[in-house]
């Protein structure tokens, strides 16, 4: 076992710089929400040019997204070293992923609503920014509570890592089957876009599967070296694709026979996002359940 | 028949030894000694045999097959 009173130290110096760097982080984010108010308000198509207050204002947004993006990754990074292999960790990790990927959502927006104010309603963009920016705050002030509260050390790195990705493997597919649903509803883009829309949303809600695969994969390549699960891990793997390859066998035939007979009202794709999302639904819960 | 073993009882014997510690020693998860203690996982032979290495305890005073009786009379 190693001693914890020589690492204690490092970890305390680290938990002591978390909270100003968070609050500072925090305090970029309220500003930002405060500038975009009141932008949104002088954004009208007759304005000919900013006040210069309200110019020189914007100018710190950019830094102030880059101060909480910062924050987001230094954040990130101290919940990927202390793994703990709990559902609501797993989510907060998720979470901190899609948060650091709107900041970049953030700019989009921002320089769409600067090319588009004039001519167009920007009323949902507006609504966009403010409810990422919303969800930016919650991140950051939630990772400030988590990290002044979390231990020093955590035990079994793998074990860990292990149900870390299979909870975000299960957020992943709720979220995939939701999006690709969002996307043929109609109700987010017309349905012309749908396709497009619906592929954008799939790959979104697979970054963070795919980040914490590759981050388990690294990790653990030096330490392990062959194996990154044990024989358990191992059987209950296979066990959970045996299931998820006999629950999908009967959809996919449903769908190649209704495909046959042409009475897919939808595309293809759908039904093969779908049946992914569900596959990887099925898969991870198996494994989850048979580790209870 | 089922596979009992005595897992637990010998962690305690051995200085209160933790499933974790155990874990680490074998080179498995924590997951994966609390299910052979539980009886929901059978371990491979090679596991079986660094386990009984660990409490320097043949394998069969571990490990033992419960008769098929008494298997009948535990799910009644």
């Amino acid at each position: 076992m190693k001693n914890n009173a020589a690492g204690n130290a490092p970890a305390m110096r680290k938990k002591s710089a978390a909270l100003p760097f968070g609050v500072v982080a925090a305090a970029c984010v309220v500003y930002c929400l405060a500038v975009y108010i009141v932008l949104q308000k002088e954004l009208v198509p007759g304005l000919a040019e900013l006040p210069p207050g309200l110019f020189a204002a914007s100018l710190v947004v950019p830094f102030a997204l880059l101060a909480a993006g910062l924050f987001h990754i230094f954040l990130l990074a101290d919940l990927l070293k202390r793994l703990t292999g709990r559902f609501l960790d797993s989510l907060f990790i998720l979470l901190v992923i899609a948060s650091g990927i709107f900041l970049l959502s953030d700019i989009t927006l921002l320089s769409d609503i600067g090319k588009e104010y004039r001519l167009f309603d920007v009323t949902n963009e507006w609504a966009m920014l403010y409810g990422f920016t919303i969800f930016h705050l919650f991140v950051i002030i939630t990772g400030v509570v988590v990290l002044k509260k979390r231990r020093a050390h955590a035990e079994g790195k793998n074990e860990a890592a292990y149900f870390t990705v299979h909870h975000i493997a299960l957020i992943s597919g709720l979220l995939g089957v939701a999006g690709v649903f969002l996307a043929m509803s109609g109700a987010a883009v017309p349905l012309r876009y749908a396709t497009g829309f619906m592929v954008t949303l799939a790959v979104l809600a697979l970054i963070p599967l795919l980040f914490i695969l590759i981050y388990w994969r690294l990790r653990f390549l030096k330490e392990r070296k062959k194996i990154t699960m044990d024989e358990k891990q191992a059987s209950d793997t296979a066990f959970a694709g045996l299931v998820a390859l006999l629950s999908a066998l009967p959809v996919y035939i449903v769908i190649c026979t209704l495909d046959l007979l042409k009475a897919l009202y939808l595309p293809v794709s759908f039904f093969i996002l779908l049946l992914f999302f569900t596959q990887l639904i099925v898969f991870s819960s198996v494994i989850l359940a048979k580790n209870k | 028949m089922k596979l009992q073993n005595n897992i637990r009882k010998l962690r305690f014997e051995h200085g209160e030894m933790s499933q974790q510690q155990l874990a680490d020693l074998i080179g498995v998860s924590r997951m994966t000694i609390y299910s052979i203690e539980k009886g929901n996982y059978v371990p491979s032979t090679v596991l079986a045999l660094r386990i009984s290495q660990v409490f320097k305890k043949p394998v069969e005073e571990i490990f033992t097959l419960s008769p098929e009786k008494e298997d009948q009379k535990n799910e009644e």
